[in-house]
């Protein structure tokens, strides 16, 4: 796994074999997750991912702590329960993660669920449906276009947020402890999670900071939504 | 740093729809706002980003807020009528950020 760097035709990083099979089974559980099918192909007419957008070659690992262990990943298991009854906030806590309360007033959060749930997981799942598909090409180069940059930030946004549901992270604390778990947790597939988890965090760090060093630092004026 | 939402313990009591409570003030001199929430897992960078390029605020005023929601739990980061503000919600939520709506008490 390479950092993102920004190059003149977008943002580009390497992802070997092992890399792609692993992160794009926790995007595809994670799209599972919010109902929507990863493996779904796109109509001729779509802008369809670019096939030969991964190119011969493998790179070695640059990120010294990204050494995935084998583990079953079915058996790890990100998908959850969700009630189709129930009107109100996901059973699932991870599911609730990615589709929080839009108000502490449970009934203005019912309201705003009602109006906006299906077009954010739509957004949401076709997201992760894009970096899947971006995850099936050549191992080694994969160039992330600029216009497709928010679309992997985004993607990996909620897989880290489902992972770190799955490994109790619920404060700065427990993210903190992370690494530790990664390297000395009893459990394999937690530790499997933890490794991972840090993983995606250091990939989507590096993409951030690039696309960053492409916004102008002035902001749109009259624009401001404060006033 | 943990901050999710509070329980809403105090919620008033539902309003029938279409009919506002005899208390309640008129709704167009309370605007709403948006609030995003701490949380463990969004780089600092990524929410800057997001700030940055949904609400075209500068850099140091991305940065500021970011800073804002990391130290003290929570910042409103826009105000105005309801409809804007769920939809921010709505865009909040779509980039995976923790965010609320809720309408000025003053």
């Amino acid at each position: 796994m390479h950092a993102f760097r920004r190059t003149r035709r977008g943002y580009l990083t390497r992802l070997d074999a092992t890399e792609r099979a692993i992160v794009g089974r926790v995007v595809a559980d994670v799209a599972t997750l919010l109902g929507w099918d990863v493996t779904e192909p796109y109509a001729p007419d779509d802008a369809e991912p670019d096939g030969r957008r991964g190119s011969r070659g493998e790179g070695t690992s640059s990120h010294p702590d990204v050494n995935l262990p084998d583990v079953d990943w079915g058996a790890v298991g990100l998908g959850g329960d969700e009630d189709e009854e129930d009107p109100r906030a996901p059973l699932d806590p991870a599911l609730a993660r990615l589709l929080p309360p839009a108000s502490e007033d449970d009934d203005i959060a019912g309201e705003v669920r009602r109006l906006t749930e299906e077009s954010i997981r739509s957004a949401k799942g076709e997201r992760l449906r894009r970096v899947w598909w971006d995850l099936q090409g050549e191992p080694g180069r994969l160039l992330v276009a600029p216009e497709e940059a928010m679309t992997w930030a985004g993607a990996l946004t909620d897989v880290r947020l489902v992972l770190a549901q799955r490994l109790g992270v619920e404060d700065a604390e427990d993210s903190q402890a992370l690494e530790q778990v990664a390297i000395a947790d009893a459990d394999e597939a937690t530790r499997a999670l933890a490794t991972l988890y840090l993983a995606l965090s250091w990939l989507q760090e590096s993409l951030v900071e690039a696309m960053l060093g492409e916004l102008p630092e002035g902001g749109a004026e009259g624009l401001d939504p404060l006033g | 740093m943990t901050a999710l939402p509070a329980d809403p313990v105090l919620a008033p009591a539902p309003a029938p729809v279409g009919r506002p409570a005899a208390d309640a003030r008129p709704e167009p001199d309370r605007p709403w706002r948006t609030v995003v929430w701490d949380d463990p897992v969004n780089l600092m960078s990524y929410v800057t980003y997001v700030f940055q390029t949904h609400f075209g605020y500068s850099r140091e005023r991305a940065e500021q807020l970011m800073l804002a929601v990391h130290h003290e739990g929570r910042a409103v980061v826009s105000s105005g009528g309801r409809e804007r503000m769920e939809a921010d919600v709505e865009a909040m939520h779509t980039y995976g950020l923790w965010a609320t709506l809720e309408q000025d008490e003053s």
